[in-house]
């Protein structure tokens, strides 16, 4: 596997949000993290990118330990976060927000035709490529926070509700986006709240309840699955 | 004509406090020792200014290094309280310092450009004002170039934007924090060594210099920086219009009514977003 998540438990103060989470993402593979609103979902992605400090358990990366890396030396490796709010800069163009995301050494030498890559899966940046972040829309927001976690050249590109706030029409664009990254090859990690749509597009799934991982498997049984239906597709 | 200066050093303040969010109130004593270690060359190796200023700028740097590390970096995350407690705390002790090194007596340094005049149209202007404005407003455009259009630059704006998106970005937000720091206390090298014929040293300087950095600061729009470099420029020219036209104490006032009356009619400062 690529990227294993063994045993974490975490939290602010005393108060643990994520208890004893393990999951693991292979080469290639869409993997899903699906809970409800203060699951912990966010808390382990901040954990996973060095964000945060575990109080146990371990993040590697082909067997690697970056549990105790700072956050610059795990984007050094590759495993890439488009965050919760898609955090973009507001008072740089789209042209320095995804300049920020290609600053890496391994990214680095790629740049220009990183960029040209992106400018080509997301047209609409290309238009607005001297605009202010902060001047966007929504959707463009997400694509330019896409777009600049994709600067990275990822080896595991994790997102965190990148539906979160979009227009149907906008999700459905954003989710045929990245089921063309990963059918050339991209390793993802999602974290969602959008169900059916997450579950319907990734390869397996681990649903968080109350900071556990209740339930874990391939994504075409977690529908069909009574608990999983009963606690998200209201039935 | 001190304008450019109010700018660089309302520009240092600007820049730490957008990356770090540390208000430094002994960011002006630093200026002072520049100043008085520009007096010391002078007097025990009669070098001029502007040729110490080439030792006292890598000096203020890693001092800033050395202060940011050991002192700053332990408050990033405290109080502003306590950050304030610890600056006034170094206000005191840099200023006792210099005045047990070097006394209180006021002293001027003088440079080579110092006895020079320049006549233009009515006003004559002594060299090394001219000097001062020049290279405080090539450094100040050079700063806001490297700003805009460097990695390093971009690096600084996207920690001022947002610290935890810059993380991500795989940013080195400790290490970019320093430099910043240590770039804003050399900018109080060049800005002490350019202005010691200008400004009469005393011990008990440095405060002044802050406060006028902090109205810099405020009037440009709170961590904007091409409104910084052009509200100490306002302010140098009100300061050096109200000397002209008005002189003595009321003359003092000028900027500061000024700075009031920019508040009033534009709360947010002269490039601030509201």
């Amino acid at each position: 596997m690529l990227l294993s998540v063994e045993k974490i438990t975490a939290g602010y103060g005393t108060v643990a949000i994520i208890k004893d989470i393990s999951l693991e993402v292979n080469k290639g593979e869409w993997v899903v993290v699906i809970g409800g609103n203060g699951a912990g979902k966010s808390t382990l992605f901040r954990v996973i990118s060095g964000l945060m400090k575990p109080k146990t358990g371990k993040v590697l990366l082909d067997g690697y330990d970056l549990t105790a890396l700072p956050s610059h030396a795990i984007v050094e490796l590759g495993v890439i976060q488009v965050p919760e709010g898609r955090l973009i800069f507001p008072r740089m163009n789209v042209k320095e927000n995804l300049l920020l995301g290609g600053r890496n050494t391994r990214a680095k030498p790629h740049i220009a035709s990183t960029l040209e890559k992106v400018y080509h899966l997301f047209p609409k940046l290309k238009e607005r490529e001297t605009q202010e972040g902060g001047t966007l829309s929504g959707g463009e927001q997400q694509m330019l926070a896409i777009g600049r976690g994709l600067m990275a050249l990822p080896r595991v590109l994790m997102l965190d509700e990148p539906s979160l706030g979009l227009a149907p029409i906008m999700v459905a664009e954003i989710f045929k986006t990245l089921h063309m990254l990963n059918q050339e090859g991209m390793t993802i990690l999602l974290v969602e709240q959008n169900v059916v749509m997450s579950l319907k597009s990734s390869q397996r799934g681990y649903v968080i309840e109350n900071g556990q991982i209740a339930l874990s498997g391939n994504s075409q049984d977690l529908i069909q699955d009574e608990r999983t239906k009963r606690a998200y597709l209201g039935t | 004509m001190l304008g450019s200066i109010y700018g660089l050093i309302g520009l240092g303040i600007t820049m730490v406090f957008s990356v770090t969010g540390l208000m430094n109130f002994a960011h002006g004593d630093f200026m002072a020792i520049a100043m008085y270690l520009c007096l010391a060359l002078y007097t025990r190796f009669n070098l001029d200014p502007y040729i110490s200023m080439l030792l006292v700028i890598p000096l203020l740097f890693v001092m800033g290094l050395l202060v940011y590390h050991f002192l700053f970096q332990r408050m990033i995350d405290a109080e502003l309280l306590m950050v304030i407690q610890m600056t006034l705390g170094m206000v005191f002790i840099i200023e006792s310092t210099l005045q047990i090194l070097f006394t209180a007596d006021y002293v001027n340094v003088p440079n080579f450009a110092y006895g020079s005049r320049f006549i233009m149209g009515p006003f004559v202007m002594s060299g090394s004002y001219l000097v001062t404005f020049l290279i405080g407003s090539s450094v100040g455009v050079a700063l806001y170039w490297m700003l805009q259009y460097t990695d390093l630059g971009r690096q600084i704006r996207a920690i001022a934007q947002n610290r935890e998106a810059a993380m991500l970005m795989g940013i080195q937000t400790h290490r970019v924090q320093m430099i910043v720091f240590a770039m804003g206390i050399a900018l109080l090298g060049l800005s002490g060594s350019l202005t010691t014929s200008i400004i009469t040293l005393q011990p008990y300087m440095g405060l002044d210099f802050t406060l006028f950095a902090f109205i810099v600061f405020v009037m440009g729009g709170v961590g904007n920086f091409l409104g910084t470099l052009v509200a100490g420029f306002v302010l140098g020219v009100a300061e050096a219009l109200g000397a002209l036209f008005i002189g003595g104490h009321m003359g003092g006032l000028v900027p500061y009514g000024l700075f009031v009356l920019i508040l009033i009619v534009r709360p947010q400062g002269i490039m601030g977003a509201r």
